[in-house]
């Protein structure tokens, strides 16, 4: 899968979930802050990136992922095909 | 109603000249039974009772006896008790799309605290 | 098969203790089972339960998942949960006392304590209600 094909793919699952425009969706932009989340809605996103990716991200880790590029980066370096 | 006057009781209520938005200020009631075994020893509103609560109010509003197909979302963002808030303020929409069929958005608060987010599909029995 | 008594498994008592027996688990699924009784607190004038009943079943199912799981670790006390959201909930039908609900939930995603799950209730063959849920474990 490349790097192109996780940002539209992850991207169209949070335009879903989140009933946000796409558009808000930029790769600076911090995550948190976009889609408004709190300690409910965040788990959301976690599941979006399981079901799609097969790829968990722990709770430890998630401090790292401040903007949507942090939150590409992390999954294409932890995609089952690329480990 | 499976709770007015047992879960809660309306103590006072103002609707809307368009009949479809209410305000209702409840008394949470704490001898309610639920409480023996939610949870013994530590009284805590059951969520699904506060959906109930919604859908009754709902009912009082439309004045039609309601059933409830569909749960868009529904937040809990706090943990009710009538000790934690004895008195609640559940405000509610009911928006007819159709023939009996109504959009519902409800939301309980007491002062600035939200408790519960609704919003659901509700449909004349 | 899980013969765990379901108050080791789950905080709620009676009148509001909406599982009868966890019955299976598998990985991330767990499977249960209750039969409505007459007196059910969820019983409408129509003898149906409300709809509210059937999302209190699901949780408690899920929260019976997670107790199992608490008690394998070592827990003495069944974990309390709460219900954090309920999403997409669908109610095809509202079940009358005497049926009984077969209910699967499979838990998914979690953070901080707020576990994703997705259920659904038969009786019988028939869906009668499914679910997103999240469940907020105390610990």
């Amino acid at each position: 899968m490349t790097r192109e094909e996780i940002i539209k793919g992850i991207n169209q699952e949070i335009v879903e979930e989140y009933e946000v425009d796409e558009s808000v969706i930029k790769p600076d932009a911090v995550i948190f802050d976009t889609l408004n989340l709190d300690s409910l809605s965040l788990v959301d996103l976690v599941g979006i990136v399981q079901f799609k990716f097969k790829v968990t991200i722990p709770t430890t880790e998630l401090k790292s992922i401040k903007t949507f590029n942090d939150l590409y980066d992390y999954i294409e370096t932890h995609l089952p095909e690329n480990k | 109603m499976l709770l007015q006057n047992k879960f809660y009781k309306v103590l006072d209520s103002t609707i809307d000249a368009g009949g479809n938005h209410g305000q209702y200020r409840l008394a949470l009631l704490p001898d309610c039974e639920v409480y023996k075994g939610h949870f013994p020893g530590h009284a805590v509103c059951p969520g699904v009772f506060n959906i109930e609560t919604i859908k009754e109010c709902a009912m009082m509003l439309t004045g039609r006896k309601l059933a409830m197909p569909t749960v868009k979302q529904c937040r809990f963002t706090a943990v009710a008790s009538p000790a934690v808030c004895p008195q609640v303020d559940l405000d509610l929409t009911a928006t007819a799309t159709a023939a009996g069929a109504y959009l519902v958005e409800a939301r309980i608060t007491a002062g600035d605290v939200t408790y519960v987010e609704f919003k659901g599909e509700m449909t004349a029995l | 098969m899980i013969t765990e008594d379901i108050e080791r498994l789950i905080p709620q008592r009676a009148p509001i203790l909406m599982v009868d027996r966890l019955t299976q688990v598998d990985g991330a699924e767990g499977k249960t089972e209750f039969t409505i009784k007459p007196d059910n607190i969820f019983l409408d004038d129509d003898r149906r339960l409300a709809e509210a009943g059937l999302i209190e079943h699901i949780a408690q199912s899920a929260s019976a998942f997670a107790g199992y799981q608490a008690l394998e670790a070592g827990a003495t006390e069944p974990p309390i949960g709460y219900i954090g959201e309920v999403k997409k909930f669908h109610c095809y039908r509202r079940p009358q006392a005497g049926e009984v609900l077969h209910t699967t939930v499979t838990m998914g995603a979690e953070v901080g304590g707020v576990t994703l799950l997705t259920g659904a209730t038969h009786v019988g063959d028939e869906l009668v209600a499914d679910t997103r849920m999240k469940i907020s474990i105390e610990k």
